[in-house]
């Protein structure tokens, strides 16, 4: 039988979890850290400072769902449970709809486990506008190897699925240059499931690695557990309040649950991270806080190919070109990152436009369905300053993400890119995800061309989406420019640390998983040191 | 209170529903007949907001639903119960936006002059219905669109989550095989 590593640690009776919905009385705790947020940056930083001997209090507004029996790989299941606002969250104007994560793990519980360093240019981007001077490409290699080796991020070599396939064999016939996308994953089955949390505990998510680390070393998990605000006292971060929310995640049961810690630290995310320090009113002489948020906006086109695509089966992205990152300079046109999502039914049929017997017409060929992404690298340009995260009436988010025409831009040239090497690749029909497109798309390259350069780009008529969020409390060496410095720590309150993707000052240009691991790994074990003057080996 | 006929029309009885009722509640007058089951298995939809949805349902689905009678109405009902329990998924301030959205759609004022149907949502045809939602997806105003897109999203997501509508796509589902892996 397989191990499980969370019914186990569960069975021994040495894990602290507690879901903070079956709490019936405010409670406090007291920890050296608190963590909020158990995802990529969580994670990591509860395992290192767990390793130091700290003691660490994880905070989850999510669920802890077992690896294994609780995902049965059904979107009508997966996506309320274990996403952000059932898998739908939204930009204000509804323009961009945003997939991430909440649940134990966070976004890496339920992302396609794709594994980039942060390129080159991004980290030279950093270096000459945002101070960073230590950030070099040598400096940063040893992080996120130790990274890779924690996480068995590997080559992949297992023949790419058909989805990916047509995506490389476009591209070499566009004259397009691609290449493999490594994973991180041990013993991985291939399935295609993993936006629904991987069944088989393959993927090297937060949930089966560092999370359960952290709880072996003493540390208290509580799920169900949203953080309200940061306490301050004395110039100093000195916890965190936090409401019990009920079963379904959807609303605070009225129970107040406060850490008290000597280090606050928070994960919970790009968007949820600036909104939790707007809540708690963090000093913010500049008006940095929630600025500069960036999504990689995505825009898609689908195709119908001859041939069986079955886009649900496989690891859903093996391949990718990064022939417009590499062909466009950061102060040049949008660039942009092509990729393709797995296919499931419910996020296929909503993101295909149009209704009635046309949609009809296209659900049927699901299986010879085929959809390439392009992921915008926002933030690098002057035209391109991503989105600003305020707070609604009832204290959650909203970001308002506008898409200026230097984005539009890059997204009709991507359009006018994925059509061109769909049909290279031997398309029927390449459609634009966009309404205006005529139902069943194109029939040629030419008229797809033609078609493409004519199309309105605005929101609500091309789909757009994105599943990275970054930004929004972002490092810089000085305190204009940003809201932390390298190493996570807040400009205006002591003991106040911020380690996820709302550090980054633009966006990855590439899936952002491994640049917040590598990150965090590198900020928690300087934080580890200055607590406790000891050096951790990690990983073990 | 809807009528028996209103409620087979627009699907949202239907005869699984008519036997839980019985079952449930044994003998009981025509008029409660749909209602009491009806607010036991909705968690957020009312009468009219299902009417509404189910009409428009019927024609965003058109194609997908089955075509014997019988299972057309009940795959209807089932359709306007997914997107029940894909809105009551929802955090609550998109909910209250959600409500307003059908609230816009049931009042008789706004159904005329912002949603362009003449007709009660049980009168209305698919014409009318195809025509307003195509009014709205190409609208210049960036709220209708979105309502548009609302609605989309929300029966196409209570469509397509459900198993039973996976025939005729190609699709089996995930692997079987999973199922007995933990157990192996």
């Amino acid at each position: 039988m397989p191990k499980d590593v969370i019914a186990e640690g569960l069975a021994s009776g040495k894990w602290d979890v507690r879901d903070a919905a079956t709490f019936m009385r405010d409670q406090t705790l007291e920890a050296d850290v608190v963590i909020v947020g158990t995802g990529a940056g969580g994670g990591v930083a509860a395992e290192i400072l767990s390793l130091a001997g700290l003691k660490v209090v994880m905070l989850e507004e999510g669920e802890l769902r077992y690896a294994s029996k609780h995902f049965n790989l059904k979107e009508a299941e997966a996506y309320p449970t274990l996403y952000q606002e059932s898998a739908g969250r939204q930009t204000k104007d509804k323009g961009i709809t945003i997939l991430q994560g909440r649940t134990v793990g966070g976004s890496t519980t339920v992302n396609w486990t794709s594994s980039f360093r942060t390129p080159p240019t991004t980290l030279a981007f950093w270096r000459d506008h945002y101070g960073l001077d230590d950030m070099t490409v040598e400096n940063m290699a040893g992080w996120f190897g130790k990274a890779e080796k924690r996480l068995s991020v590997i080559d992949w070599n297992v023949e790419p699925n058909v989805n990916n396939q047509v995506l490389m064999s476009g591209a070499d016939r566009a004259g397009i240059h691609w290449s493999k996308i490594r994973r991180n994953v041990k013993a991985c089955l291939n399935l295609g499931y993993c936006g629904m949390g991987c069944p088989a505990n393959a993927k090297q998510s937060m949930l089966i690695t560092t999370v359960p680390t952290a709880l072996d070393r003493g540390a208290t998990l509580l799920t169900h557990l949203r953080a309200e605000r940061v306490l301050q006292e004395g110039g100093k971060a000195v916890g965190v309040e936090g409401m019990a929310m009920n079963h379904s995640g959807l609303e605070p049961v009225g129970i107040k649950v406060t850490i008290k810690a000597k280090t606050v630290l928070l994960a919970g995310g790009a968007i949820n991270t600036p909104a939790l320090m707007l809540r708690s009113y963090l000093s913010d002489p500049h008006g940095l806080i929630g600025k500069r948020t960036f999504l990689h906006p995505v825009n898609v086109s689908g195709a119908l190919m001859p041939f069986k695509v079955e886009g649900w089966q496989g690891a859903p992205q093996s391949i990718y070109s990064d022939h417009f990152i590499d062909a466009f300079p950061p102060d040049g046109p949008m660039g942009y990152k092509l990729e393709v999502p797995p296919l499931h039914p419910v996020l296929t049929a909503i993101t295909m436009s149009g209704f009635g017997e046309k949609h009809r017409q296209l659900m049927q060929h699901f299986d010879r369905l085929q959809v390439v992404l392009a992921l915008m690298r926002d933030g690098f340009h002057e035209d391109s300053r991503g989105g600003s995260v305020s707070l609604k009436a009832d204290g959650t988010p909203l970001l308002d993400y506008p898409i200026s025409d230097y984005v539009w831009r890059g997204m009709r040239h991507s359009y006018l890119t994925m059509a061109e090497l769909q049909f290279a690749a031997g398309a029927t029909r390449v459609m634009p995800i966009h309404e205006d497109v005529p139902g069943g798309g194109y029939s040629s390259w030419a008229e797809a061309k033609a078609a493409i350069q004519s199309l309105p780009l605005e929101v609500l008529r091309a789909k757009v989406v994105s599943a990275h969020v970054m930004g929004g409390a972002a490092m810089a060496s000085k305190a204009e420019q940003g809201v932390v410095d390298g190493y996570g720590r807040f400009f205006n309150l002591d003991n106040l640390y911020v380690m996820d993707g709302s550090v980054f000052p633009t966006s990855i240009g590439a899936n952002p998983q491994l640049s917040i691991y590598g990150l965090a790994a590198r900020n928690a074990s300087s934080l580890a040191k200055t607590l406790t003057g000891k050096d951790i080996a990690w990983p073990v | 209170m809807l009528s028996r006929r209103q409620l087979l029309k627009t699907g949202v009885a239907g005869a699984a529903l008519l036997g839980l009722a019985r079952l449930a509640y044994g003998p009981i007058t025509p008029d409660s007949l749909y209602a009491v089951p009806a607010k036991a298995r909705f968690k957020v939809l009312d009468a009219e907001s299902r009417t509404a949805l189910a009409a428009i349902a019927r024609v965003m689905l058109k194609g997908a639903l089955p075509r014997d009678e019988a299972e057309y109405e009940t795959a209807l009902y089932q359709a306007v119960l997914g997107c029940d329990t894909a809105i009551a998924g929802l955090p609550m301030g998109v909910q209250a936006e959600v409500k307003e959205l059908l609230a816009l759609l049931n009042s008789r004022v706004t159904r005329r002059w912002v949603v362009g149907v003449g007709a009660s949502w049980e009168t209305a045809s698919d014409e009318d219905i195809a025509h307003f939602l195509n009014r709205w997806r190409f609208s210049s105003f960036l709220l209708l669109r979105s309502g548009y897109q609302a609605l989309h999203q929300i029966v196409f997501a209570a469509w397509y989550g459900n198993p039973q509508a996976w025939v005729g796509i190609g699709y089996d589902g995930p692997p079987k095989f999973m199922e007995g892996y933990w157990n192996a």
